[in-house]
């Protein structure tokens, strides 16, 4: 039997799914275009389905043991990667107080030292051009 | 139980149901629907519920997995998994003998949510009263009923262009 064979059934749905007499009528058209449509005119669903049924075969949870394992592997990479990248992240093998603000040359003596090695000789004569061209 | 008698009679109903919640898979679910129906026909209680409401909550139940099933696919677009659907199956509801009316009421029921979706088709194509519907649905039977109000307003409105409701 069709759905929209019915006729009092979608009176009785449009009865339940109104609650004023104006909007019944506009109810009732609404239910009557869902109940009319056909989804299987020709049957070949019905046919289809029953064989799938009969012949017992369940694709679906094949398919979801795929997607399932499907996940599983992308989660799997997902923490290999995250753990991996933690790895590379790690602090490189130096005192960790070389880091610390007061222990950073900044602008002193001590800064080029650090820089290049060479002595702070900033007083030598050569270094100060005199008036007579540094001589 | 008789299953053929079954099939004869609820085939049209839970497959216009689940056209309406999972489109172009509806095939794939009621064959689901229906394996799991002749696998636990023994188990069927008739002091639960009666067969109508027995068949259609196995339909919601694998509507519902099928769709949260979906958004993992959709989530996870991976190249190895396109061959699990046959190329030979066309999307069921492109069979409507009316392809217009198909397209506007597949585009009504795209302004509902998904509950409301899924109560107004249950509503629609199991012809449960809303208490059935609430004990399958696990809602209260007012907030079936608030549901089922506020979907029809929207339907009406994308199906006759009108007819909101002034409270």
């Amino acid at each position: 039997m069709k759905p929209h064979e019915d006729t009092e059934k979608l009176k009785k749905l449009a009865d339940e799914t109104s609650s004023s007499p104006d909007l019944r009528g506009k109810n009732e058209q609404v239910i009557a275009r869902f109940l009319k449509a056909d989804f299987d005119p020709r049957g070949e669903a019905r046919a289809r389905v029953l064989s799938a049924v009969k012949t017992g075969g369940n694709r679906r949870t094949a398919r979801t043991g795929r997607w399932l394992a499907a996940a599983c592997a992308s989660c799997l990479l997902l923490a290999l990667g995250v753990w991996h990248h933690g790895r590379d992240g790690a602090m490189p093998p130096v005192p960790p107080d070389c880091y610390s603000y007061y222990n950073f040359p900044s602008t002193g003596d001590d800064a080029i030292q650090f820089a290049d090695d060479t002595p702070p000789d900033w007083l030598a004569d050569y270094q100060f051009p005199s008036a007579t061209g540094g001589k | 139980m008789d299953f053929d008698a079954l099939y004869a009679e609820y085939f049209d109903r839970i497959h216009a149901y689940l056209c309406c919640r999972v489109g172009e898979d509806a095939q794939d679910v009621a064959a689901q629907v229906f394996r799991k129906a002749l696998a636990k026909a023994e188990q069927y209680d008739s002091a639960r519920g009666n067969v109508s409401q027995w068949l259609f909550g196995i339909a919601r139940n694998e509507a519902n997995y099928h769709l949260r099933i979906s958004l993992l696919r959709r989530m996870i677009p991976l190249d190895l998994l396109h061959d699990s659907i046959p190329s030979r199956e066309k999307p069921v509801c492109d069979t409507l003998a009316d392809e217009q009316e198909k397209k506007e009421l597949l585009a009504a029921l795209e302004t509902l949510s998904s509950r409301e979706r899924d109560i107004v088709t249950l509503k629609f194509y199991s012809m449960l009263n809303n208490r059935e519907i609430a004990e399958i649905s696990g809602l209260s039977e007012s907030n079936v009923g608030t549901i089922l109000h506020r979907a029809m307003g929207r339907l009406r409105q994308a199906l006759t262009g009108g007819g909101h409701e002034t409270a």
